[in-house]
């Protein structure tokens, strides 16, 4: 960037600057009429204070301009090595995510059951909140924020703000969730979101799900291809369902195929190679312990960019006026002092 | 050294009236020395919070606006006049985004203020397109109604800019149409209307791929109402103009009404924004004022009229 840059809050104040010309032109001190100017002997040492007293007069002018023009120094981003991380959130919206946590009591009444969204949390609004608490505490961190249904859908590109970040992971805990879930579009189109931009640190993305649909081998290949080339560590935070078998639970290959296609991504995850972690979650504690770990995991040192906010400079400048007109008194007073 | 003693006892020696020049110059120390106690004002200004919901349904990739220019989509227009009203609202303005397609409503992010977060609104509203969907009908009643609940779960006084076209897809019943389950007035807000009057073709996509794939055909959309359409049986009307679209003005008027919003269409390029900052939605807030440019003002023109003293009075003693 350019080092040091200016504005100023109201620039057409600025049009009042050539008054500063005016002490230069008019000196504003007593005249006194002599027959014969050139008669008088030379003092360059009064011609110079005379100089100086202006310059001090013009140069307050110019300073209490400035300062009402409200100077400010623009905000600057600077470079720092911190901790943090770039983080991509993906969250699954589809309606699946609308229903309650696991639970593993067994015996549940009918309101349970059926429940009307809004009387209890979510998994979707549970993992939402916990997400916020996370970002919350990674203050050095970039995140974005993706959701996926039907369709992908790009909400937040990387930012450091954290009434951004927070204003967009809760914005979908206002409502129920959308339709369906492709987690193939909202893997690879939420990877692209590294395209392009500079290696600063870890990188990861933070998968939040209660299922997934099976992945075609064309979008395996793809996915894999995009963790390899963007360096992404991929953290799955399975929400686990009602009835859901979990991630681990051992099941025939044909049931797997029939029930579980989550076991199948899993399965596939863990066979890239790549950096990559599962966190089955049946309760809200666990999904809190589970971010803890990450949270832990992710603390390498990172080059990041820091932006040193708009600062007000006025102050300074009415500062160096009220300086500088003190000088001025002083000098008027003795001035006096010596007429006498 | 000068001591302050010293310097009050000289004024009052010489008298203070004396040199008004003087007398000027303190003037002007003791104004620039106010502004360090940093004088405030604290004033009733009008601040705004919004949410712009966005129609991303299909009719809405019509490109029929502006009327004269070169055309873009409906969503297109809409996206920049909403980019437009964001820079032109004042600091403090709050402004959310959600989405409208189906027979709801999708919040992106809540409100958030407009000038801090200038960058990331503006990347928000222009990564909004019509992929987002996950729903192909465009149920605008429904979909208004559910909005406006949407915004009851946000800070009160949070007001709506419902931006479509008003084209509804399948087409309701007019006997039988979606029934507001809020109040009127709950929410306070405008319906924008987006589109030209005439019927024109609405382009279609691939699904898979997004790419053009020419427009709706008459016999590719549904030209009346489920309950009409059952209840019709094999007569049932399969020809229409419902695979043309233009701006509905008078419906949507109507859901302004039975809503307590108000309909606006957009024309100018800064028309959106004289219709949100209007007084009646404005949210009063207390704003404190930085007032030290006061003083500092003061402070130059005394220091400057000290300096022209002289001068003036020579100028007016000749004359």
């Amino acid at each position: 960037m350019f080092g040091l840059m200016f504005g100023f809050s109201h620039p057409l104040v600025l049009l009042l600057l050539p008054l500063a010309i005016l002490p230069l032109v008019y000196h504003g001190q007593k005249t006194v009429s002599y027959s014969s100017l050139s008669i008088l002997p030379e003092d360059p040492l009064s011609d110079l204070a005379n100089i100086g007293l202006r310059v001090l007069a013009s140069l307050v002018i110019m300073s209490l301009v400035l300062g009402i023009a409200g100077i400010f120094q623009s905000e600057q981003p600077v470079d720092r090595i911190g901790q943090g991380a770039q983080t991509i959130i993906l969250i699954d919206s589809s309606g699946s995510m609308d229903k309650p946590f696991y639970s593993s009591k067994k015996n549940k009444t009918a309101a349970e059951s059926v429940a009307k969204f809004g009387t209890y949390e979510s998994k979707g609004q549970m993992a939402r909140r916990v997400l916020g608490d996370y970002a919350a505490q990674r203050k050095q961190d970039m995140f974005a924020l993706y959701v996926f249904s039907g369709n992908p859908i790009k909400i937040l590109p990387f930012t450091e703000k954290q009434a951004v970040i927070q204003a967009a992971i809760s914005a979908g805990s206002l409502e129920k969730g959308l339709a369906s879930t492709d987690l193939a579009a909202g893997l690879t189109r939420s990877l692209e979101f590294f395209e392009d931009k500079e290696f600063t640190g870890s990188r990861i993305l933070m998968l939040v799900s209660d299922g997934a649909a099976k992945l075609s081998m064309v979008a395996q290949e793809q996915i894999k291809f995009l963790l390899q080339k963007h360096r992404v560590t991929l953290y799955w935070f399975y929400l686990r369902g009602y009835n859901g078998p979990g991630l681990f639970d051992e099941l025939d290959s044909d049931m797997i195929e029939m029930t579980a296609p989550e076991q199948m991504v899993h399965k596939f995850f863990s066979e890239t190679g790549l950096p990559y972690r599962a966190y089955p979650v049946e309760n809200p504690d666990a999904l809190n312990n589970a971010i803890g770990e990450v949270n832990k995991l992710q603390n390498l040192p990172i080059r990041y960019q820091d932006i040193i906010p708009k600062r007000d400079l006025s102050s300074w400048f009415y500062g160096i006026a009220l300086v500088l007109l003190l000088l001025l008194l002083a000098t008027k007073l003795s001035e006096i002092q010596v007429w006498r | 050294m000068i001591s302050v003693p010293a310097i009050f006892s000289r004024l009052f020696k010489n008298g203070i009236f004396s040199n008004v020049k003087l007398l000027l110059i303190l003037l002007s120390v003791v104004l620039a020395a106010l502004t360090f106690r940093n004088p405030t004002l604290e004033l009733e200004r009008p601040t705004y919070r919004y949410v712009f919901t966005f129609d991303i349904s299909q009719s809405m990739n019509v490109k029929d606006v502006p009327k004269t220019e070169q055309s873009i989509t409906r969503l297109e227009y809409a996206k920049q006049a909403t980019l437009k009203t964001l820079v032109e609202m004042p600091c403090g303005t709050e402004a959310g985004l959600a989405l409208f397609t189906g027979n709801r409503a999708f919040m992106l992010i809540k409100p958030i203020e407009v000038c801090r977060n200038h960058v990331e609104l503006k990347a928000v509203v222009e990564n909004i397109n019509w992929r987002m969907t996950w729903k192909a009908n465009s149920e605008i009643a429904k979909g208004l109604f559910k909005s406006i609940r949407l915004l009851t779960h946000l800070e009160a006084d949070t007001r709506l800019v419902f931006i479509t076209d008003g084209h509804e897809s399948p087409p309701i019943n007019p006997e039988l149409p979606p029934r507001f389950p809020g109040k009127a007035g709950e929410i306070f807000g405008l319906i924008v209307g987006v589109g030209g009057d005439d019927l024109v073709q609405i382009p279609k996509f691939d699904r898979k791929t997004g790419e053009p794939d020419g427009f709706w055909k008459e016999d590719e959309v549904k030209h009346t109402d489920v309950y009409s359409e059952t209840s019709a049986g094999e007569n049932a009307i399969t020809t229409g103009t419902e695979h043309l679209s233009s701006l509905k003005e008078e419906y949507l008027e109507g859901l302004a009404t039975k809503t307590g919003l108000t309909y606006h269409r957009i024309e100018g390029q800064s028309d959106l924004t004289d219709q949100i900052k209007t007084r009646a939605l404005s949210i009063p807030k207390i704003i404190t004022t930085d007032m030290r440019w006061l003083f500092a003002l003061g402070a130059l023109l005394a220091l400057i009229t000290s300096i022209l003293i002289d001068p003036i009075r020579i100028y007016l003693g000749k004359s």
